[in-house]
């Protein structure tokens, strides 16, 4: 499904950031009438951001909802906590797991990281983890630089009504 | 409004900036989840056209056996899978216990559509959680893992290859982990009617606890179909 890095098909909010210059291309996507001129920056907030109470001693997940209420898309990059050693994006597939370099927030949308799909792993989680605190989470957009979040530690089986089928994309 | 052609949006970018980042989406909606989700689409789907099936499961067109092996329980012991749970509800999953997201998710909406179910009938379903991993869910590891769940929930471990074949008798694919990278194992749960032991309905990846919930009475009273 995902194109090819070549793609530059309808390149949309080529912002220009702080030395350096980053494009998006995001194929048919309706952003892209707009000149780079045009479209407002992206705007990135983050929320409902859990973190299932693990059943696995040295390892935990986090999964949050991200939107953009900008007209150009933004990227997520990385994410890193000050409680863990190592925190990683990935994605469930089929068979296993496959870590990632991204993922995508279009502009005015959303994406979801859920159970099932899209998840950040997190390492080493120092103190463990406890029922109900909150565990800081930085995440780092492409254009929109580090978000902070607090990600509420959730019992182990928690599914948020917000998504009552997990991994359901959105729009 | 005008439209700039790639061209100049290229050469100006690229004269703009002292670092080029190219980045592609994956889709017009943009939302890099839905290639994982397209696996809780297809439940979804499979569930829509399944109507003369009473339950919201996948219907196997076919039925499997329970896997004619004996592997080890959290407490160390020989555990016949056939000859230890017939007569008895099961569901059969196979995964391993450093799995971040989908065991995990699978186990506990498992856990938590059991929990709803009256007493009586909690005790008639038994899940099977085979690891995948063996090398790294020993008994213990298994059954403190289980125990977060449910912990009448059956752990089993043992020889990789043994577990290989099990889960391919069921048309469950798993491979033996490699250094380095993720364990690959099939994530659908197999579910055996008590009455004739047999597996006539699945459940992907991305099924809810609602619709276990839903199905297990079914399973737990032997609807075959």
């Amino acid at each position: 499904m995902r194109l090819p890095r070549t793609a530059l098909a309808g390149a949309a909010g080529a912002a220009v950031l702080a030395g350096s210059l980053a494009l998006t291309a995001c194929g048919g996507s309706g952003s892209a009438a707009g000149t780079s001129a045009a479209a407002s920056p992206a705007s990135i907030s983050v929320s409902n951001a859990y973190i299932p109470l693990s059943a696995t001693p040295d390892m935990a997940v986090a999964y949050f909802d991200i939107s953009n209420t900008g007209g150009s898309a933004d990227r997520l990059t990385g994410v890193s906590s000050p409680s863990v050693q190592s925190a990683a994006l990935n994605r469930s597939t089929e068979t296993s797991m496959e870590q990632i370099d991204g993922v995508d927030v279009p502009a005015h949308g959303s994406t979801q990281l859920a159970r099932g799909g899209t998840h950040v792993m997190l390492m080493g989680l120092k103190p463990a983890p406890k029922l109900g605190q909150h565990v800081q989470l930085r995440l780092s957009f492409q254009h929109s630089g580090t978000v902070t979040v607090e990600a509420t530690v959730q019992p182990l089986t928690y599914q948020p009504s917000s998504a009552p089928t997990p991994a359901s994309s959105t729009k | 409004m005008s439209h700039l052609s790639r061209r100049s949006l290229l050469t100006g970018a690229v004269a703009a900036s002292a670092g080029l980042l190219l980045a592609a989406c994956g889709s017009s909606s943009g939302s890099s989840g839905s290639s994982s989700g397209g696996n809780a689409g297809a439940v979804t789907q499979l569930n829509g056209q399944g109507s003369s099936s009473a339950y919201q499961g996948v219907s196997l067109g076919r039925s499997f056996d329970k896997p004619s092996a004996t592997l080890t329980d959290t407490s160390g012991k020989p555990f016949d899978i056939a000859k230890q749970t017939a007569g008895k509800a099961v569901l059969l999953y196979f995964g391993y216990t450093h799995c971040p997201d989908v065991c995990p998710t699978t186990i506990g909406d498992i856990a938590v559509a059991i929990s709803k179910l009256p007493k009586a009938q909690q005790k008639s379903v038994e899940v099977v959680f085979v690891t995948t991993d063996p090398a790294r869910d020993t008994p213990a590891t298994l059954r403190s893992w289980l125990n977060s769940f449910n912990s009448g929930f059956i752990g089993l471990t043992g020889d990789i290859n043994t577990i290989i074949a099990a889960a391919k008798s069921v048309g469950v694919a798993v491979e033996a982990p490699a250094k380095g990278q993720e364990p690959v194992h099939g994530a659908q749960v197999l579910a055996y009617a008590p009455t004739d032991d047999k597996a006539h309905i699945l459940y992907t990846s991305g099924t809810t606890s609602a619709t276990y919930l839903h199905d297990l009475p079914l399973l737990i009273k032997g609807v075959t179909a």
